[in-house]
């Protein structure tokens, strides 16, 4: 369940996470370049280029290609041609977007049967160049109920929201293909599958992360509050602590000063009547046994008349 | 320990010979004191209340009895054993599968938390033995179809009725559905029925006026002032802590030097503070897993394995764990909740010091739980020394700030998965 809201969170499809893997073989590269899966950031923020658009606008097979390269042979050469073209390619997304054209958010109410992130993005991107793109996974329920039945072991995706980097293009996309079957080359999986495209007008990417944005933030602030009630906490417990040595200290020097001028002794009493002055009583926690032999006032005698006849018909 | 007079084996007890076979397999050799008191006047045909410690045998002492008349005459639904948890339910289903191996013994284990139709595909095959725990075995019953029959056949074939932990049994809390089960099962004349207890209640009692062959290992007499209860091996110590930073004694005290690699068992009054002290512990860094109630049953289970195996060295436990159960070598019990029942503090340290080997408990006392420790001293008739091996200064410098960040982080993070929501649900729906 965790995981799954976790994904929510991270708002970037598993698969989008592999082909990063698969982009990246050495971790020492992911820190050259921004973080992925941050898209709390608003739109406009310019730092935070997605690298990930950069690299899924080609195909997948080149992505592919590049893989097989970083395996068989000369690693640090491709990595660092694959660093720069990568940089190449993050200026080009972000001077695009800092180009005078807006964002266009679409709306996807229904994927087609395990399509995957990957080919959702190469069928958009006939309309022009796609940002972020995000799926929502079948419920982790439904998942096993179909794994139990048998059924299909791949990933089911619901629904999903895609950014055009220019904002006409998410409005021809929407205008082509919405209930209209995808197309393409005849014969091939998707197909004759039909698509609900909707264009969402007045609508921006960061809207969709708002939520869970101001629900972290409350989060953690509600935290932090928590924090310093439980440091108040532990201040007064450390003052009570030191309070209880200074006290006994004090006890053990009036003993030994007493002893030294050779008095008498406080009697038992004497410390007893002390002690009940000094110290608060407090209510104390019930003690309750069903044992036969224990004494009468501990022992619990709650029985019921389901109790009797069952004991009654027992032996 | 069997004396001078008791080394008998168990075929001059009247145990059958395949069972004699078995058991010699299985490296058991020497009948108990439990099992020698208890197999004769059962195989005559008594009824029987046997009181015994767990690991005293008294799997055996009723399961040996059952399957010699069982081979007799193999007949399906022979026997119904009843225990009050679980993890008990699963623990005899094993033990008697391995017993009546050699006949073909067919068992079904009819707990909650498992799946139920599979359990009433299981019922229909008749098997030869039942072991279940009330509430879904009654579920079974009052479910029951025309063609599954199976209250009928309980009826019919039924001749054995054990219940374990009897005194935790016979509570309100199991009432209505043992009820269920008895009025399912043939009437008292018509079967046997075998009561095993660790503690002597009102309801025990009760019972013990019939004509029902009585067992008690410690009998009351034994229970006479002056004498310690404890085992000779085991250090009882409190520790006088108030409420709210418990956890930070709790984690200083298993991170120290002295029990850092030990295994260890934490038990809670409450399935709340379990998880809390789970989750707690486990964002310290300690190899924590829990036990409790509000766990999915495949969880529990999983975390007594983790726990058995030592891939978890802490285990944060209600009182489901406090009976019964068959843990390994575990060197420190504490009890970071006093318990209401002195007997229940009696199970608890009882997972320690088992066979003669060294055993600790600490049991966390705070200004409340004052007179519930005087009431452990006189049951245990010990007092109960003060463990002094934490200082309050290095508490404070080592374990204090962090323990109450993680604790808080804990609270946050179960709050938002809504611990204890299904629960509160479960309760209005039955109130309705």
């Amino acid at each position: 369940m965790s995981d799954h809201s976790d994904n929510i969170n991270d708002f970037s499809s598993d698969d989008e996470q592999d082909k990063n893997i698969l982009i990246f073989p050495k971790k020492s590269h992911t820190t050259a370049f921004p973080e992925v899966n941050d898209i709390e950031q608003s739109d406009e923020s310019e730092g935070e280029p997605q690298e990930e658009t950069g690299h899924v606008v080609d195909s997948p097979k080149a992505d592919e290609e590049e893989s097989k390269d970083g395996e068989t042979g000369n690693v640090g050469e491709t990595t660092e041609d694959k660093a720069l073209r990568l940089r190449k390619r993050l200026e080009l997304v972000n001077a695009l977007k800092k180009s005078k054209h807006k964002t266009g958010v679409i709306y996807l109410s229904r994927i087609p049967p395990y399509m995957k992130p990957a080919k959702m993005r190469q069928i958009l991107s006939r309309f022009g160049q796609l940002d972020r793109l995000f799926l929502k996974r079948e419920d982790e329920s439904k998942y096993r109920q179909r794994i139990k039945g048998n059924g299909n072991k791949k990933n089911m995706y619901e629904e999903g929201w895609a950014e055009f980097i220019r904002k006409r293009d998410a409005k021809l996309c929407a205008e082509t293909l919405n209930g209209n079957i995808i197309g393409g080359k005849k014969g091939t999986f998707y197909h004759d599958d039909i698509l609900n495209v909707k264009y969402l007008p007045g609508f921006k990417w960061a809207d969709l992360t708002e939520q869970i944005a101001r629900e972290n933030d409350i989060r953690h602030a509600k935290l932090e509050m928590e924090i310093s009630q439980a440091n108040k906490l532990n201040a007064e417990f450390i003052r009570n602590v030191e309070k209880s040595k200074m006290l006994s200290n004090m006890n053990k020097a009036k003993k030994r000063k007493a002893q030294k001028e050779d008095q008498k002794e406080p009697s038992d009493e004497d410390v007893e009547r002390q002690r009940e002055q000094q110290y608060k009583r407090f209510q104390q926690h019930k003690v309750s046994t069903n044992r036969a032999s224990a004494p009468e006032n501990i022992k619990q005698t709650k029985s019921s008349d389901t109790l009797g006849s069952v004991l009654s018909n027992l032996l | 320990m069997p004396t001078a007079q008791h080394t008998m084996s168990f075929a001059d007890l009247g145990l059958a010979h395949w069972l004699c076979d078995s058991l010699q397999a299985m490296r058991i050799h020497t009948p108990t004191d439990v099992q020698t008191h208890c197999i004769p006047p059962i195989l005559k045909g008594r009824n029987c209340i046997g009181g015994a410690r767990t690991g005293s045998g008294k799997t055996l002492a009723f399961a040996g009895p059952m399957l010699t008349e069982w081979s007799r005459d193999p007949a399906a639904l022979f026997g119904v054993v009843l225990t009050p948890t679980r993890e008990l339910a699963v623990q005899i289903h094993e033990q008697l599968c391995a017993l009546g191996a050699q006949l073909n013994i067919r068992c079904a284990l009819v707990v909650g938390g498992g799946d139920f139709v599979q359990q009433s595909l299981e019922l229909q095959g008749r098997p030869h033995f039942i072991v279940a725990t009330p509430g879904r075995l009654a579920h079974h019953i009052i479910s029951d179809t025309p063609e599954a029959a199976l209250s009928s056949l309980l009826k019919r074939y039924t001749r054995y009725l054990v219940l374990d932990e009897a005194d935790f049994l016979l509570t309100p809390t199991f009432a209505s559905d043992l009820a269920v089960i008895l009025g399912a099962l043939p009437d008292k004349t018509h079967r046997r029925t075998l009561l095993f207890t660790a503690t002597v209640t009102d309801q025990v009692l009760q019972l013990r006026e019939g004509d029902a062959f009585v067992y008690n290992a410690e009998d009351d007499s034994q229970l006479a002032p002056g004498r310690r209860q404890l085992p000779d091996t085991l250090t009882a110590e409190y520790l006088l802590v108030p409420e709210h930073v418990k956890e930070a004694y709790l984690y200083h005290i298993l991170v120290s030097n002295e029990f850092e690699d030990s295994t260890a068992v934490v038990f809670v009054n409450r399935t709340r503070t379990a998880e809390l002290l789970r989750r707690t512990l486990y964002q310290l860094g300690v190899r924590v897993t829990s036990l409790h109630s509000q766990m999915p049953q495949s969880e529990r289970a999983n975390s007594l394995h983790r726990f058995r195996a030592r891939a978890a060295r802490v285990l944060v436990a209600t009182d489901v764990a406090a009976r019964g159960l068959d843990i390994p070598q575990v060197s420190l019990v504490v009890n970071y909740d006093v318990p209401s029942d002195p007997d229940t503090f009696v199970h608890r340290v009882g997972r320690t010091a088992r066979a003669g080997r060294h055993g600790e408990s600490v049991l966390f006392v705070t200004q409340r739980d004052v007179d519930r420790l005087h009431a452990i001293e006189t049951r245990v008739a010990t007092t109960i020394g003060q463990f002094s091996r934490v200082g309050d200064t290095a508490v404070i410098k080592k374990s204090l700030t962090q323990t109450s960040k993680a604790k808080r982080t804990a609270m946050m993070a179960m709050e938002r998965e809504g611990f204890g929501e299904r629960r509160a649900q479960q309760k209005l729906r039955q109130a309705k």
